[in-house]
């Protein structure tokens, strides 16, 4: 099969690859890049645990064919923080117990990223509506709406950050 | 305070509401599942499976699979005669039928799912083309489908008269002649349909074979090590000693990932046949289609009272939808029969479990395995007799609750000769703040007033206990280095529960040493320790219990090392965090990974037993429901758990089990249903077909906990990963039933999705034009 040479910016990081038409954004960060944070658990939109940013907006990386980013910015649970250095939604959901299998995490975190950007100040039923393309199996969502609650205050605190910007 | 220097080590980690130890990998994208695993040289699986649910393989042609890039090999059950073995397995009664499935299916298949050929590639797009372009050609076979069937139904299995695998009797008092000296008999047939756990990883493999050192390791996600490597070395021909099964993280799985299935034997085989690593990672669809589904039970039921709804008798006759191969079924089979009996004096009791073969994917074990049915099956019966007696619904059940001055309470149930008691509890109290915190007492003015504005309101309040354990014990190995690092191990795996950090406060509880000295080491064959894996809430009681009793003992020997290194009675000792102190001279000290460098080179370990006792703990849960009348779908506005988690070693831990597992019982009441239409095809094979919770669906629960120690074991733990999802079955229906009162509707089966409701009233008001005219 033919294919494609393209080149990203995946977590402050141009990277190349080639990569066949069919390739999905989800197996090309997970195969070609040993970006393994990024788990696939339906593979058709639906569970949300594939959750990446692209350009900073929230997509599907199993809906997401790897060439229709050539050119673009994405960022993976891996660019969101460090283990010495958590996001404040890292942290919080370590705090409030927002995980247990830890399987969908990414995808709620890199959801919620975005969400807390565009509503920094929301309601549990805002954070609840945010988050339902999102499945997880283990926690029954309380303890993770506590979290995203949580990290809502934490940020608010910090300095404002430029648009965007991941720290 | 006076110093109990042997048995009390000052440190006080149990009860402790701590974040977990092993998060941070996991929140940053470094959690190492199955499908993370890589190994250089790795070739990818894929698995040709069954659209029919029964016919006859005729043909498998791998010829055209073998032309399409980036194919290595492919192969039909014919090609791999060294895995056609069945799955080892043995009934646990005599007289059953035990059937269980082959990695692939050689000559039938009888559900659709069944793996058929393995294609194996490079990567995995190639695996899964070469996959589409194998050739089987079936011939089809007459499906069996649900398990009302008679003598005309065809026969799954060669030689079996029926397709009754085996049937399960528990009888107490006098049985069915209980019925006898009943004023009242309530019949009535109650169904819970069948279920998919939908994990949120879908199953996965890897297998490496070492052809220098003929070490076959295998990475599964496996609640069941030992038994997996077991099974595997059965399969295989392999001796104990040569295969090796680790455990990565486990992304979620509730039961369903106790048994071996074939793709891990499958991967073994070809990594030992073709000298590469072997890779297999399901997808969502075979997640539906493959993994154990779960419940799929009908019940008949008669249940005599007397006038004052005291309860006289019980007698279900039910049936297993078991599916295929009753590899897994009789688990929850037994768990519902021992389970039924619930908080409630229950004088003369008969269960009666058929387990029937039809051609759907196997059902086992998943999250409550048998005992949310149980609940289901007394709740809704207590309804039934409340509303014919005219007792209200939660007067009826504290006339039925056993007294906590009758614990320990003898239910007379024996399970396989272990007697079913329940050791310790208050229930009626339990209840009582259940019905206190749910406002019962206001709710019908409440309710009356919400009709008037055409909003529909329904209460439920139910009682059951959730079983910990199935009177197996386990071992657990603790060792402290020369470091003082002190190395846990035990033979259960964690899929979410916590066990790293659950285990760790225990062993630094009772031996006394900081928490982050602990590693927890499980999932892995190679540990040594004994038990047979993480299921059925006892790997806190089971496994726990051997680590504080492992961790009791290495304390006494490293104290009596230290006595004799500094020249002093024991009970003159202090140890607090690294240092073993004369406590009148406290310059005279010795730190305690010293004293274990000074006992062997590799310091010292110990290895102890656990309690494997079954204990019983109360749940009781207060549900208000607002049901749309024009839509039918419902909406939880107040939701309260009471809960008896004996002695909590991590409240976070567990309020965050007791939640999980009531949102899993919401969507198994509202949502989800793996349905078969009449050709014996599945109609729920993706997510969007089969609703799970969102996060828009769920509520906020407030959870109130009671403690009272489980006697069964010397830490008077208790399991809590099942309560939250057996209570909420009934729970959620009493309240949708009651919300509907008005229309009469009376609902017998799960789940109730809207269009069930559609159904339910129609019928209700269909019944009512019959019989006159509406009320």
């Amino acid at each position: 099969m033919k294919t494609h040479a393209i080149t990203i910016e995946v977590n402050g990081i141009w990277r190349t690859a080639q990569v066949e038409p069919r390739q999905l954004l989800a197996d090309v960060l997970r195969e070609e890049f040993g970006l393994l944070g990024t788990h696939i658990g339906c593979g058709y939109g639906t569970c949300g645990a594939c959750t990446v940013q692209l350009d900073g907006e929230p997509v599907r990386a199993c809906l997401t064919f790897a060439v229709q980013v050539d050119g673009h910015r994405v960022t993976t649970v891996e660019g969101l923080g460090t283990p010495d250095h958590l996001h404040p939604l890292q942290r919080a959901f370590w705090e409030e117990h927002g995980l247990q299998c830890g399987f969908c995490t990414a995808g709620f975190l890199m959801t919620a990223e975005h969400f807390l950007r565009t509503n920094p100040h929301p309601t549990r039923a805002e954070i609840r509506q945010a988050i339902v393309g999102n499945l997880c199996r283990c926690t029954g969502y309380q303890f993770i709406v506590n979290a995203v609650e949580r990290a809502a205050a934490e940020m608010a605190a910090l300095p404002k950050q430029a648009e965007n910007d991941i720290p | 305070m006076p110093e109990t220097i042997s048995s009390s080590p000052a440190s006080n980690f149990i009860g402790e509401r701590r974040k977990r130890v092993e998060d941070v990998p996991m929140l940053v994208g470094a959690g190492q599942y199955t499908s993370d695993l890589r190994f250089s040289d790795m070739a990818e699986l894929a698995i040709v499976r069954s659209p029919h649910p029964h016919a006859r393989i005729v043909r498998v042609d791998t010829s055209a699979a073998l032309k399409v890039p980036g194919v290595i090999a492919a192969f039909a059950a014919r090609d791999l005669p060294e895995i056609l073995k069945p799955f080892p397995g043995a009934p646990r009664s005599p007289e059953a039928r035990f059937v269980t499935p082959t990695a692939l299916a050689a000559e039938v298949v009888r559900y659709v799912g069944e793996a058929v050929a393995v294609v194996v590639a490079e990567d995995v797009y190639a695996a899964r083309d070469g996959a589409d372009a194998v050739v089987v050609e079936y011939a089809p076979l007459p499906p069996v489908i649900g398990v009302v069937q008679d003598a005309t139904t065809p026969v799954l299995h060669a030689g079996w008269p029926s397709n009754l695998a085996q049937t399960v009797q528990i009888m107490t008092g006098a049985g069915a002649d209980g019925l006898d000296g009943a004023d009242v008999i309530i019949e009535e047939t109650l169904t819970i349909g069948r279920l998919s756990a939908q994990p949120m990883e879908p199953r996965a493999a890897v297998a490496v074979y070492d052809q220098a050192t003929r070490q076959l390791t295998v990475y599964f996600a496996t609640q069941s090590v030992n038994m997996a490597q077991r099974s595997l070395c059965a399969l295989l021909d392999l001796p104990a000693d040569r295969v090796r099964v680790i455990v990565p993280n486990i992304g979620g799985a509730f039961g369903v990932k106790t048994r071996l299935y074939g793709e891990e034997t499958i991967a073994a085989c070809l990594a030992m046949r073709l000298g590469r690593p072997m890779r297999w990672v399901g997808d969502r669809h075979e997640e539906f289609t493959v993994t154990n589904q779960a419940r799929a039970q009908v019940h008949h039921i008669r249940m005599g009272l007397d006038r004052a709804g005291h309860i006289l008798a019980f007698v279900d006759h039910f049936q297993q939808d078991a599916g295929a191969y009753n590899i897994t079924a009789d688990g929850p089979v037994y768990n519902t029969a021992v389970s039924v009996h619930g908080p409630y004096h229950i004088p003369h009791l008969a269960m009666t479990g058929d387990i029937i073969l039809t051609n759907s994917t196997p059902t086992g074990p998943y999250r409550g395995a048998g005992r949310p049915e149980a609940a289901y099956v007394m709740e809704r019966m207590l309804d039934r007799a409340a509303d014919r007696l005219g007792l209200d619904r939660a007067e009826i059940r504290q006339r039925n609750l056993i007294r906590p001055d009758e614990m320990p309470y003898d239910s007379g149930i024996r399970r396989q000769q272990i007697p079913i008691i329940f050791d310790t509890g208050d229930y009626p109290a339990g209840f009582a703040q259940v019905l206190g915190a749910i406002g019962y007492a206001e709710f019908r003015a409440r309710q009356a007033a919400a009709r008037a504005r055409g909003v529909y309101l329904g209460i439920g309040v139910v009682n059951s206990l959730e079983m910990s354990g199935i009177g197996v014990s386990d071992s657990a190995i603790l060792r402290v280095d020369p470091a003082g690092a002190v190395w846990v191990m035990a033979a259960v795996s964690q899929m979410g529960q916590g066990h790293p950090t659950t285990y760790a406060q225990i062993a630094a509880e009772r031996l006394g040493v900081p928490f982050e000295r602990i590693h927890v080491i499980e999932g892995d064959s190679a540990t040594g320790t004994q038990g047979p894996g993480t299921f059925a809430s006892r790997a806190t009681v089971a496994a726990g219990t051997a680590i504080a009793r492992a961790a009791l003992q290495l304390r006494q020997r490293i104290l009596a090392e230290a006595a004799r290194q500094l020249d002093a009675p024991i009970d003159a000792l202090d140890w607090r965090g690294e240092y073993i102190t004369v406590r009148a001279a406290p310059v005279r000290r010795v730190a305690y990974g010293d004293v274990a460098a000074s006992l062997g080179p590799a310091g010292i370990a110990v290895e102890a037993s656990g309690d494997g006792n079954i204990s019983f703990g109360y749940q009781g849960h207060g549900v208000i429901v607002a049901v749309d009348p024009d839509l039918l779908t419902v909406a939880i506005e107040q939701y309260v758990i009471v809960h008896d988690a004996g002695n909590i070693i991590n409240p976070l831990i567990v309020d965050g089990q007791t939640i999980g597992a009531a949102v899993q019982g919401l969507g198994n009441v509202l949502f989800e249903e793996m349905r078969y239409d009449s050709a014996g095809l599945p109609q729920a094979t993706a997510l969007h077909r089969y609703v799970l919770p969102a996060s828009i669906d769920t509520p906020e629960y407030t959870l109130i906990e009671q403690h009272f120690p489980a006697r069964a074991n010397a830490e008077g733990f208790r399991g809590v990963g099942e309560g939250g999802t057996i209570t909420s079955l009934p729970a959620i229906a009493q309240a949708v039933e009651d919300a509907l009162a008005p229309f009469g509707v009376r609902l017998n089966a799960l789940p109730l999705t809207p269009q069930r409701l559609f159904e339910a009233v129609r019928a209700a008001q269909s019944q009512r034009e019959s019989a006159g005219g509406m009320a």
